[in-house]
């Protein structure tokens, strides 16, 4: 075996020193976040005190008894779920359509579908709030959800996934009697799990951390969703803040996402590589 | 390919018999599989009917006219069971479920498969994969079989066994069977027609043995026989003696002669000549020898024992045994 050059010895040195440097600069506001919901002092110190304190549970208690907390939960977990089965479904169908379907203007139309990733959100969202204002829809969940159903992400995520499934599997569906629908439920889509797992994950975890508009759309605090509850816990002009209660809030906040990027990891990275895959 | 159109199959006139196998044979891209998944309806011609039993299809959904198809990549549906892909066609009619189980049984018995009933296709030999196919196909009972090149992915010692489960399959099944292969050897050892394709363009029909011994151009008679026929220009043969008396009639210009590898013999004779030996592929008993004549290629199949290594020869035509085409390459008459 060759001896390693200390130039190597030092880049390496140098390579992971940057990646703990990085590391250190998404970890630490986490584990501050953990230790703090775990304290009786709600003031937030700067420097902040890094050591591993268990003193109470107590803001987790209070912040699931003393408020409007596990509503909220609901409130989220109902609109995120909602959000996720619609675009996926959905994204799925035309994806599946863009991908298999003979129709005049598809690539024009499916460029048109590509081309809205590119908007961003808050050139849309005067128009979008007028149209909830107008359809009578504002502090309801359809605002939150309808307008997150039609996802351009997922019609691509999907379609390119359906193109990669064998016309010949197809053809032999359609000369075993299934019909373009049952050919779609049975052949197609069964096929596409990892795609359906990964479009769903992203869309979840999207629809779950979703700030800006549910902010815009949700008025009553009866209709609000974690993101928005966080607020809460600072007291009136928000010249106090709760630092541990809302610590505590935000943990438990973040646990269904933790849950699932572990659970379901190694479709984020399928989903990255399938998003890449050349159409 | 925007804004142009491509013709895979034109002028297609052909009738398939009850019973018969049925080969459409042709270099890729010839629009054999085309015409093939016409007749399937998973492709609506432009033009022309296709007809099954007298009724016209144009229009009919695939599974409605009752035709089995089996594919190249064999098709199977990878997330369900070899039984399942077998059955499903049975269950998509609503057949009573212990009927489907027997009928499953019954041709998974016949094409030997019944242990891999339960196993997923990804678990499966190619040649395993292959018979679950021709099984799916079976188990329906269909008014025509089409073939779409099963035998291509297949390696060479499978390819020879299939061929022959295909031709016990045959005579075990009434309708008829139309298949595709680019493979001149399947063609002629399994067709009972063969239907020679190329362009989108029908050449000939006929059965194997007539195509072989009166191929109607140049380019049936090249893509029949390994190796193929040799087409040499007759300018190329001008003073070769006793040609002329066999030529048609008029000059030899634009003309082209035709002879089988096995129709050369080494050594002089009348219609004979010389011949550069580029190199020679010794095959056991025989020999083949390439060589050049002017600027065209030739192949001669000789005895082994004839052979000694030259670098030139003289070789004999066989005069019973030309063939002469005119510039069109149309074949004029046997001579």
């Amino acid at each position: 075996m060759s001896r390693i050059s200390p130039r190597r010895v030092a880049l390496l040195a140098l390579t992971v020193s940057v990646q703990l440097i990085l590391a250190l600069i998404y970890i630490i506001p986490f584990y501050w976040m953990v230790i703090k919901s775990f304290r009786f002092t709600i003031f937030a110190n700067f420097p902040p005190n890094l050591l591993p304190t268990l003193q109470t549970v107590g803001n987790y208690v209070y912040v699931w008894h003393f408020s409007a907390f596990p509503h909220w939960y609901l409130n989220s977990t109902l609109i995120a779920l909602s959000v996720t089965a619609a675009s996926v479904f959905i994204g799925s169908l035309s994806g599946y359509a863009f991908a298999r379907l003979r129709f005049r203007g598809r690539d024009i139309l499916f460029y048109t579908v590509l081309a809205t990733l590119m908007i961003p959100f808050p050139v849309v969202i005067i128009a979008e709030y007028i149209l909830m204002v107008n359809l009578g829809w504002v502090n309801t969940y359809q605002a939150v959800i309808v307008p997150s159903t039609a996802s351009a992400v997922n019609v691509f995520l999907m379609r390119q996934y359906f193109t990669t499934i064998p016309q010949e599997v197809e053809d032999a569906a359609k000369i075993d009697g299934l019909r373009p629908h049952q050919i779609f439920f049975r052949v197609a889509a069964p096929l596409a799990k990892p795609a359906y797992a990964a479009s769903a994950i992203y869309t979840f975890i999207g629809a779950w951390n979703s700030f800006l508009w549910p902010l815009l759309v949700l008025h009553s605090v009866k209709m609000f969703t974690l993101p928005l509850a966080i607020n809460f816990f600072k007291g009136a002009n928000g010249s106090q803040i709760y630092w541990n209660q809302m610590t505590a809030a935000e943990v438990l906040t973040m646990i269904p996402t933790i849950v699932i990027y572990v659970v379901f990891e190694k479709y984020f990275v399928k989903g990255i590589a399938l998003s890449g895959s050349k159409g | 390919m925007k804004g142009q159109e491509i013709v895979a199959a034109r002028n297609i006139n052909l009738e398939v018999k009850d019973g018969e196998l049925f080969v459409l044979l042709g270099p890729s891209g010839c629009g054999k599989t085309t015409l093939l998944r016409i007749i399937a309806g998973l492709v609506e011609p432009d033009e022309g009917e296709v007809l099954i039993d007298g009724k016209v299809m144009n229009g009919v959904y695939p599974s409605d006219r009752n035709v089995a198809m089996v594919f190249q990549n064999y098709a199977l549906y990878p997330h369900m069971s070899v039984y399942d892909n077998i059955a499903l066609n049975m269950r998509v009619r609503r057949i009573p479920r212990e009927e489907v189980d027997r009928r499953v049984r019954e041709v998974a018995d016949t094409l030997r498969i019944t242990e891999l009933l339960n196993h997923r296709p990804k678990e499966l030999s190619g040649g395993q994969a292959q018979r679950v196919a021709l099984a799916r196909a079976m188990v329906r009972n269909p008014r025509v079989y089409l073939m779409d090149e099963p035998l291509s992915n297949l390696d060479a010692k499978l390819r020879v066994e299939m061929r022959a489960e295909l031709k016990r399959l045959h005579r075990m099944v009434d309708a008829p069977i139309i298949y595709v292969t680019h493979d001149q050897v399947e063609a002629m050892t399994l067709g009972d027609r063969i239907a020679v394709m190329d362009k989108g363009v029908i050449q000939q029909i006929g059965s194997p043995i007539e195509l072989y011994e009166n191929p109607k151009n140049t380019f049936v008679a090249s893509f029949l026989g390994t190796p193929p026929m040799n087409i040499v220009s007759a300018e190329e043969l001008v003073g070769v003696d006793g040609l002329k008396a066999l030529s048609p009639p008029g000059s030899l210009s634009g003309l082209s002669v035709g002879f089988r590898p096995g129709d050369v013999a080494i050594g002089d004779g009348p219609l004979s000549f010389d011949v550069e030996v580029e190199y020679a592929e010794l095959l056991g008993d025989e020999v083949l020898i390439h060589a050049k004549r002017g600027s065209t290629r030739l192949v001669i199949r000789a005895a082994s024992h004839t052979y000694a290594g030259q670098t030139s020869l003289r070789v004999r035509l066989d005069p019973a045994k030309l063939y002469w085409f005119n510039t069109e390459g149309e074949a004029i008459r046997q001579g």
